[in-house]
C-alpha cells in the first residue's frame, strides 16, 4: 500500500551545497597555514595572497597615491617571501606579518624614489588621510555639523605617526600589541599615548 | 580599565572601539550594562561613539584583474615548483569535500526514511486517522516531525493541523500563522498546505509560509528551493515559483504578486534569531508581543519614525529591551508579561 518515498534529495540541495563549500584553509589557524606555506604547498601560498592582496593593497595607498609604487612594492613583497620561504619566522597573524612587511617595503621605496626625482605627488600631508563627515542617520545628540567642522580643522594638524596610529586603531581594528609591532614602538604604553595625545587634540576641538 | 573621566578614555578603550564599529550581542550587554552603573556618562559616551562613527577613512578599491594579473605575474617570477599542478591538486580537494558532505546528508536522509517507514507501517496497522493539532501561544516555538518526515517549524502563535496518516494520494495540512516546510520528496504524494484559501503544493523542497491572517491583511509564500505551486481558491488562479521568489497574497484586494525576498528575513526565525529589516514601531511591537509572549503598551510617541534593522540572536527579553531602548531612545518598565514602552 504505502509507496516508499523515493530519496529526498534534489539538485537544489545540491547546489545549496555548492553555494556553502568551504575553502579547506578557511578553518585553518594562522600558524599552520604559514608553516604549509613554508613546507612548499602552492595552495597556501595562494590562499594567503588571495585573502591578503586587496587589504595590503587598499593599506599601501594610505603611504603613497603613486598606484604603481604600491602595486611594485605589494607584488616585490610576494615575489621575496616565496623565494626565502623556508627561511622565514613562523607567525601566528600572517596580516600582521604582510603588514609589517608592506610597510617596510614601501617606505624604502618612497625613500629611494625620492632620491631619484623630487617627487611632488608623495605629499606628506595625505597620508592615512580620512574625514569626519556628518551622519545623518546616526548623529542627531552630540555632534552637530559644526562640530564635525571643527573635526576635521583639528584633523589637519596631527602628525603624521598619530594618524597612522589611529588608522589601524579604528580603521584596522587592530589591538595597540599589533599596532606595537607594525610600527615598532618600544612598549604597548606608548601607543596608547600616542593615540591618545591625538584623540585628546580632537575631542577638544569640538567641545 | 573602565574609570572614564573623559572622551579619550573611551576612545582609546580597544572593547569599546570594538563594540561601536562591530557590535555582537555580549558586547552590546556589556556597555549597556556599563551605563547602568554610570549612568552619568551617557552623554559622554554617545559622543565618543560618534565620533568613531563620524570617522571616514578612504578605501581603494581594487578589481579582480588586478589581482589575478599580479598573482600571476609573481608566479611567473618564482617558478620552482610546478605551480600548476599544485592549484590542480587545490581545486581536487574542493569537489572531494563537496561530495562528501552530499553523501553524508544522503545517508543521514536514508536511515531517516527507512527508520521512519518501518515504524509508520507497524503503527498504521493499528491506528485510525484522527487529526494532530499543534498550537503555539505567543511566545513559544517549536519543529514539528510529520507522519511523512517533513520537518516543519511552527512560529509562535501559529497552528498547525495534520492527520496521523497520510493518505495515498496526497500530504494535506492546514496552517494557521507562519511555519517553514522542508518536505520529504514524495512524487507520487504531492504535498499541500491550505493558509486561508490558498494552496501551496510542493513536492520535495522547501518553503516558509506566513499566514498571520488575523493580524496581517497578506500571506506570503517564500520557496527557499525546488518549486511550487500556488493556488487561490476564490481566485481561481495557479502561480508557480521559482526559488527566491516569494508570492503575496493580498486578502482584502484579492491579488497576489510574485517578488522577491531576503532569505534571511523569511527564515532567520526558525534559528532563534529575532531578525528585523526597516521595521517600524508597530511591527517591532507585534513581532515582540508574539516572539515573547508579552503584551507591549505604549506611552506618547517616538520622535522619529522607526526604521530598525537589527538582529538578536537566541536573546532574553531583557537584553532586547535594553538595547533598543538604548538605540531608539525610550524607557520601559516590565511588568510581567506587561511592558510599557515611554517615549
Amino acid at each position: 500500500m504505502i509507496k516508499k518515498a523515493s530519496l529526498p534529495f534534489d539538485k537544489d540541495r545540491d547546489n545549496y551545497l555548492q553555494k556553502e563549500k568551504p575553502s579547506s584553509f578557511e578553518n585553518m589557524a594562522d600558524i599552520e597555514i604559514w608553516k604549509q606555506f613554508k613546507s612548499g604547498n602552492e595552495s597556501a601560498f595562494i590562499h594567503i595572497y588571495k585573502t591578503n592582496f586587496k587589504s595590503l593593497y587598499n593599506y599601501g595607498l594610505q603611504f603613497s597615491k603613486d598606484v604603481n609604487l604600491v602595486e611594485d612594492s605589494i607584488q616585490d613583497l610576494f615575489i621575496d617571501i616565496r623565494r626565502t620561504r623556508k627561511r622565514l619566522s613562523d607567525t601566528t597573524s600572517i596580516k600582521l606579518y604582510l603588514y609589517k612587511a608592506t610597510r617596510r617595503k614601501i617606505l624604502q621605496y618612497i625613500k629611494s624614489s625620492r632620491k631619484r626625482f623630487w617627487n611632488g605627488s608623495l605629499e606628506e600631508g595625505n597620508n592615512f588621510h580620512f574625514t569626519f563627515s556628518y551622519e545623518y542617520h546616526l548623529i542627531a545628540k552630540q555632534l552637530t555639523e559644526e562640530k564635525i567642522e571643527r573635526l576635521n580643522r583639528a584633523l589637519k594638524t596631527l602628525p603624521k605617526r598619530q594618524r597612522e596610529v589611529i588608522y589601524y586603531f579604528f580603521y584596522e581594528q587592530m589591538g595597540y600589541q599589533e599596532i606595537k609591532e607594525i610600527m615598532d614602538f618600544a612598549n604597548i604604553k606608548s601607543v596608547r599615548n600616542k593615540a591618545y595625545i591625538a584623540l585628546k587634540a580632537l575631542r577638544k576641538s569640538c567641545e | 580599565m573602565n574609570i572614564k573621566k573623559n572622551i579619550e578614555d573611551f576612545l582609546t578603550d580597544e572593547e569599546f572601539v570594538r563594540w561601536v564599529k562591530s557590535p555582537d550581542p555580549e558586547l552590546d550587554v556589556f556597555w549597556l550594562k556599563w551605563l547602568q552603573l554610570y549612568p552619568e556618562k551617557r552623554e559622554m559616551l554617545i559622543k565618543a561613539r560618534e565620533i568613531i562613527l563620524s570617522m571616514n577613512f578612504k578605501t581603494h578599491h581594487i578589481n579582480e584583474e588586478v589581482q589575478e594579473k599580479s598573482l600571476n605575474f609573481i608566479l611567473s617570477k618564482t617558478s620552482s615548483v610546478s605551480s600548476m599542478d599544485k592549484i590542480e591538486e587545490f581545486s581536487k580537494s574542493f569537489i572531494f569535500l563537496r561530495v562528501a558532505a552530499i553523501l553524508v546528508m544522503l545517508l543521514t536522509t536514508t536511515y531517516f526514511v527507512n527508520n521512519y517507514m518501518s515504524s509508520f507501517e507497524k503503527k498504521s496497522k493499528q491506528k485510525v486517522v484522527s487529526n494532530i493539532v499543534k498550537e503555539n501561544p505567543n511566545g513559544r516555538k517549536s519543529k514539528i516531525q510529520l507522519p511523512d518526515g517533513t520537518t516543519v517549524w511552527l512560529n509562535a502563535g501559529s497552528t498547525l493541523t495534520y492527520p496521523s496518516k497520510f493518505t495515498v494520494k496526497e500530504r494535506v495540512v492546514n496552517l494557521d500563522g507562519q511555519a517553514f516546510f522542508d518536505v520529504v520528496k514524495d512524487t507520487l504524494r504531492p504535498f499541500r498546505v491550505n493558509s486561508s484559501g490558498l494552496i501551496t503544493t510542493a513536492l520535495g523542497t522547501s518553503f516558509d509560509i506566513d499566514a498571520y491572517s488575523i493580524q496581517n491583511d497578506e500571506i506570503k509564500v517564500s520557496l527557499v528551493s525546488g518549486k511550487i505551486s500556488i493556488e487561490n481558491k476564490s481566485l481561481k488562479t495557479k502561480n508557480t515559483t521559482l526559488p527566491g521568489e516569494q508570492l503575496v497574497y493580498s486578502i482584502k484586494k484579492q491579488k497576489s504578486k510574485i517578488t522577491s525576498f531576503d532569505l534571511k528575513e523569511v527564515v532567520a526565525w526558525k534559528d532563534q534569531i529575532l531578525y528585523f529589516k526597516n521595521a517600524s514601531l508597530p511591527e517591532v511591537v507585534t513581532r515582540l508581543e508574539r516572539w515573547y509572549g508579552v503584551e507591549i503598551h505604549l506611552t506618547n510617541k517616538p520622535v522619529k519614525k522607526w526604521n530598525l534593522t537589527g538582529e538578536f540572536k537566541k536573546q532574553k527579553l531583557e537584553r532586547v529591551l535594553e538595547r533598543l531602548s538604548f538605540t531608539e531612545n525610550f524607557e520601559y518598565k516590565i511588568n510581567r508579561k506587561t511592558i510599557e514602552f515611554k517615549f
